[in-house]
């Protein structure tokens, strides 16, 4: 998917490659390219002036991309020059929490099979995977939403009515009475939860990080016991990891610390939520950075539902941290049961 | 432009010889010599934020505000402009430790809550803070203490600091130094280790009375709340920063951040009679030996601005060129690398390249992709650094001719910079930009070459040894 991804810059029947990364740029624009384990981002920033030139560029970049030998080979040069980031958790333990077995590849290597992929079956792949009717278009701009949707409209509507495709890719949490173990290299006992998708459970694990970290020793507590907290981040594929140290039974200093949350340390985490919630303002207040997060939301549905309106509280997912917690959510109740966390152990 | 066309094979023996051995063809660059599409341009020029009519404001302690209220807005940012121009016997280094020590006192006071920034602009330093709006009077109190006179410890801790970071000055760094020397004269802008690391106590406690002078700042604030509501912390601050300085208050924002008027400059041209001497720099940092060559160009008026900017974006898709306007005048600067064996070469070189441009006729297509790509980056780059009004603010300020023209000058100048044509944008460089048979005005410098390179360069043009202390 990676090195389709980069495929897909090296344009169509309307855009020479990378056409459109020089359109953008010839406007004073930038654009990026961010990959992520389900999720693919094309993303552009530009004046408003050049706003139907970069719709229309977005109508176009999936359609009858070029694919020859020499772009498929510049393609593979371009991804193997992406090194990524070192992952957080091992790619074993990854793939088991998410259930996701594709997880457990490195997908920045770029292997002789690539390499020896025709031509057709490349244009298979992308004329398979790069659709419109899986893709989303988000389009943040300083004019009313009434204004921008009939441009958006206008350069999208002679596209071929299909069913959408998109689905939620979220991975699915799971909790049993104690959490799974796996042992696998790079194991050092840090339990780890998959972030279930959406905005809610994002914001949801920050405060629940944040809080941990901030939390300070119980007298019950052994005198050198320390948890520490850590939040992998991924749009579709978040983990929050907890490492715990100096004591002998780790398992029972996780679920006290986290039973804290909502009993002696409840101030301090209602503190934390609302703080993440402003947090949150100041990150969406760019085009750029409220686009992104828009992003984290679940596809609009498939089928006929896809079109449904939603409203802008769900959009965000602030809603749930500034309420009184009367229930608890379930995207929270997840983060604090340790039943469905993984376990890692060394080998 | 950006688009595949389809080639149509002309006649059947150019299609059998293309059968048997296929030549790439052969790439003609399209030149469209026609006004840019109306609504195009009018989306263009309509590139600058909302921003209703700012609260300009004079306060007691005489530093110039301008309140920028945006309804509903969650950021807050201040941005505190200080006018930071060298004079004769006050060296740039005293200059870096003042600003310097600002930067560390307000970070230290409101850092963990709001994020805080040094910006250098034309002539000046720009303490750019932001935070969450509720926090105003938390930032407003913060600076305003930040700004009462330092301890002399803070100041020297501040000089070592500057002192511990500067690096040898690369061969570019001096030949620029030296040149914008030449051109707008004791404006020593190159910061010296050894000299700044021996500036005594009270030579800094001089230079930030002198420059941390209400009397000479403007303050810019982008708040969520309106002017009326940021009136008690304004009115603190002005209650405890007071100039020390004793001199007369500049009324006005274009007045104090505005260079003052060019002493006359050097009356010459490159090359050309009055012909100017090559200042060079035998010695120098690490990197290849490099040229800076450049003027001051005179821009009285807001047409005159646009002219300039739109020759300088056209120019720097050739050549290394920059430029920095402030008011009445701005400064161009053309930078080149020099060979080892061949300096003599590039030298003229250079100086043919930018004659050539200088009295070339620009096609309407290409002044409009470059004045497109200027326009469209400057509202994208306030975008990507936070939506911050201040730092746009800042800019008219620099494009405006009174404080009245600063909320319309970036609209002004992007309508200025479109309505440019061919002609007009030709005249004004072969009278800018041209250094053989323009106005004279100026200078070049070079360094970082050996002395072999030097003596070489001595064939093509008379050199005058130069050093940045003299």
């Amino acid at each position: 998917m990676r090195t389709g991804a980069v495929q897909a810059l090296q344009g169509n029947r309307e855009f020479a490659p990378h056409g459109i990364a020089r359109l953008v740029h010839d406007g004073g624009g930038v654009t990026q390219l961010a990959i992520g384990a389900a999720q693919i981002r094309y993303e552009s920033i530009v004046p408003a002036s050049l706003l139907d030139d970069v719709l229309w560029a977005e109508a176009q970049r999936l359609r009858a991309p070029t694919v020859s030998e020499a772009t498929w080979k510049d393609a593979l040069r371009m991804a193997r020059r992406d090194r990524g980031r070192a992952p957080a958790l091992p790619r074993e333990a990854a793939a088991a929490l998410h259930m996701s077995p594709g997880l457990g590849h490195d997908g920045h290597a770029v292997g002789d099979a690539l390499g020896k992929l025709g031509v057709r079956a490349v244009a298979t792949h992308l004329a398979e995977r790069f659709t419109y009717d899986r893709a989303t278009l988000i389009v943040v701009a300083p004019d009313p939403p009434d204004m921008v949707l009939p441009r958006v409209v206008a350069r999208f509507g002679e596209l071929p009515a299909a069913e959408r495709k998109a689905r939620d890719r979220s991975g699915s949490a799971r909790a049993d009475a104690a959490p799974r173990e796996l042992a696998t290299a790079g194991g050092t006992g840090q339990l780890a939860w998959a972030i279930a998708g959406g905005v809610a459970a994002k914001l949801w694990a920050e405060a629940v990080c944040a809080t941990i970290n901030r939390i300070k020793h119980a007298a019950d507590e052994p005198p050198r016991a320390r948890l520490r907290c850590s939040i992998d981040d991924d749009v579709r594929r978040g983990t929050m990891i907890l490492k715990p140290a100096g004591a002998d039974d780790p398992l029972a200093l996780v679920r006290g610390r986290l039973a804290r949350l909502l009993a002696s340390d409840r101030a301090m985490f209602d503190a934390e939520r609302r703080r993440i919630a402003d947090e949150l303002a100041l990150r969406v207040r760019t085009p750029l950075g409220m686009a992104r997060w828009l992003a984290r939301n679940q596809p609009a549905g498939r089928g006929r539902n896809a079109a449904a309106m939603r409203p802008q509280s769900e959009l965000m997912g602030t809603a749930g941290l500034r309420s009184d917690l009367g229930s608890i959510p379930p995207e929270l109740a997840s983060l604090l049961e340790v039943g469905a966390a993984l376990r890692v152990l060394g080998p | 432009m950006f688009f595949r066309r389809r080639h149509l094979a002309l006649g059947l023996a150019a299609a059998a010889v293309s059968a048997c051995r296929r030549k790439p063809t052969e790439t003609v660059a399209e030149v469209w010599d026609e006004e840019p599409v109306a609504s195009q341009a009018e989306a263009l020029a309509n590139l600058a934020p909302p921003w209703p009519a700012p609260t300009r404001g004079l306060l007691d302690d005489g530093l110039i505000t301008f309140w920028l209220h945006e309804p509903g807005a969650v950021v807050l940012a201040v941005r505190l402009l200080l006018p930071m121009r060298a004079t004769a016997g006050r060296d740039a280094g005293a200059m870096a430790v003042v600003a310097e020590a600002l930067r560390h006192d307000v970070t230290r006071r409101i850092g963990r809550r709001a994020g805080v920034a040094l910006v250098h602009g034309p002539d000046r330093i720009e303490l750019s803070i932001t935070a969450p709006e509720t926090e105003l009077a938390f930032v407003i109190s913060g600076l305003q203490q930040s700004l009462l006179p330092r301890p002399t410890s803070a100041l020297d801790s501040a000089r070592d600091r500057v002192v511990a970071g500067l690096a040898p000055a690369r061969p570019e760094e001096i030949a620029a130094a030296l040149t914008l020397r030449t051109l707008l004269g004791p404006t020593a802008v190159h910061v010296d280790r050894n000299r700044t690391a021996a500036l005594a106590r009270s030579d800094l406690a001089r230079a930030w009375t002198e420059f941390v002078d209400p009397r000479r700042a403007v303050l810019l604030v982008h708040s969520g709340r309106p002017a009326d509501r940021g009136k008690p912390e304004l009115r603190k601050l002005s209650d405890q920063w007071r100039s020390a300085a004793g001199r007369d208050r500049i009324e006005s924002a274009t007045g104090r951040l505005h260079r003052p008027p060019q002493p006359s400059g050097p009356a010459t041209r490159l090359l050309s009679a009055p012909t100017t001497t090559l200042g060079i720099v035998t010695t120098g940092g690490p990197g290849p030996a490099q040229l800076v060559t450049g003027r001051v160009i005179a821009t009285p008026t807001a047409r005159d601005r646009a002219r300039a900017r739109l020759a300088q974006r056209v120019l720097q898709e050739e050549l290394n060129a920059s430029l920095a306007i402030a008011g009445d005048h701005a400064v161009l600067l053309v930078r080149s690398e020099l060979s080892g064996s061949g300096g003599d070469r590039d030298v003229q070189r250079l100086v043919e390249r930018i004659a050539e441009f200088a009295q070339s006729r620009h096609p309407r297509q290409r002044l409009f992709e470059a004045a497109q790509l200027w326009l469209g980056a400057r509202v994208v780059e306030a975008s990507l650094t936070g939506e911050d009004w201040t730092a746009l603010f800042a800019n008219a300020i620099d494009l405006a001719d009174d404080d009245g023209a600063v909320a319309g000058a970036l609209a002004a100048d992007a309508g200025a910079m479109l309505a440019i044509d061919g002609e007009e944008l030709q005249a004004f460089t072969k009278k800018w930009i041209d250094p053989r048979t323009g106005e004279p005005g100026w200078a070049w410098n070079a360094a970082g070459l050996t002395t072999a390179a030097a003596e070489r360069l001595g064939r093509a043009v008379e050199l005058a040894p130069r050093t940045l202390g003299g």
